[in-house]
């Protein structure tokens, strides 16, 4: 039988378990850390940062340095959340083509779900 | 129908009857065979389950004392650690006593003990596995290993250069375990 796990995609920290023998067990990151910040990056150098490297550079590189993005999922950009996170948030949120509220980094866009998936990956090659 | 037939057909349900016999034995004989099948299958299945719940109990027994020896060896496992520690607290210990001894020390003599002193607590460090990170004012700030808390725009400094070290940075066994702090040039 395939193994149970369970994802905490948190708007701040991520966390992954797993079922063993009936007990969760909580996966420890590389760092030798139970939470990983849901933090996403993108370096000058085009490079990706996730989780806490993405954290510990976000104040070189704000602008480009993405968290809290559960707020912006399945959002329009002119709901009264996204108006709020607009104005709270220091990087780029731009309408999509349909209108839900997406993030614009060093020029390309993306989709929340995209970078919820960033933390994802993020999550599954630790475990 | 000539009497020679009536033989024929007489003979025919004889032989009729005689096969029919031997099918009712042969199916009395399967049906104790299988009868006997299912009393062994159920023994072998009685079997299995009980050596299930050995097993079952086993591995349990296994995993509580795995449990149980692991919290043992928790309990003791900074033994080592603090043995050494034991040390440099008998160092600070004797230098206080000899500063209290009323004798006068001058201010470079008791720099130089703390030195000596730091310079031992640091080997108990990297004894046990925790070095500090290297870095130097002017190098790239790298988050694998730093920690970005204030920026700076210095023209005297390259982009992403760190300008001030705020707190020094240790890996325990090559993981990082706290990054350096420091303030990044940013242009």
């Amino acid at each position: 039988m395939g193994k149970v796990i369970g994802i905490d995609l948190g708007t701040t920290n991520s966390v992954v378990a797993v079922m063993e023998n009936g007990q969760p067990k909580v996966i420890i990151n590389s760092e030798g850390m139970t939470t990983t910040p849901s933090v996403v990056a993108f370096t000058d150098s085009g490079e990706r940062l996730v989780g806490m490297l993405a954290k510990r550079q976000s104040i070189t590189n704000h602008e480009n340095t993405i968290f809290s993005i559960k707020r912006l999922i399945g959002r329009k950009y002119d709901a009264s959340e996204v108006l709020k996170a607009r104005s709270l948030l220091p990087y780029k949120i731009v309408p999509a083509d349909n209108n839900d509220a997406w993030v614009e980094v060093r020029g390309k866009k993306y989709s929340p779900q995209e970078i919820s998936a960033m933390i994802l990956q993020k999550l599954k090659k630790n475990s | 129908m000539s009497s020679e037939n009536r033989e024929d057909l007489y003979s025919e349900s004889n032989e009729l009857n005689e096969t029919s016999q031997d099918n009712g034995e042969s199916n009395n004989e399967s049906i104790d065979s299988k009868d006997q099948e299912i009393e062994n299958l159920r023994k072998a299945l009685a079997e299995a389950n009980e050596n299930l719940l050995r097993v079952k109990a086993d591995a349990d027994n296994f995993r509580k004392r795995i449990a149980k020896d692991f919290e043992e060896k928790l309990k003791y496992a900074n033994q080592s650690l603090l043995m050494d520690f034991i040390t440099f607290a008998d160092n600070i210990d004797i230098a206080l006593t000899h500063l209290r001894g009323g004798e006068d020390f001058s201010i470079d003599k008791i720099r130089e003990g703390f030195e000596l002193i730091l310079k031992q607590f640091k080997d108990i460090l990297s004894k046990h596995g925790m070095k500090e990170i290297c870095c130097e004012i002017g190098d790239q700030f790298d988050p694998n290993k730093h920690e970005a808390l204030m920026l700076d725009a210095r023209d005297d400094f390259e982009n992403n250069a760190i300008t001030m070290v705020l707190q020094k940075g240790y890996t325990l066994n090559d993981r990082v375990v706290r990054p350096t702090k420091v303030k990044v040039n940013k242009k």
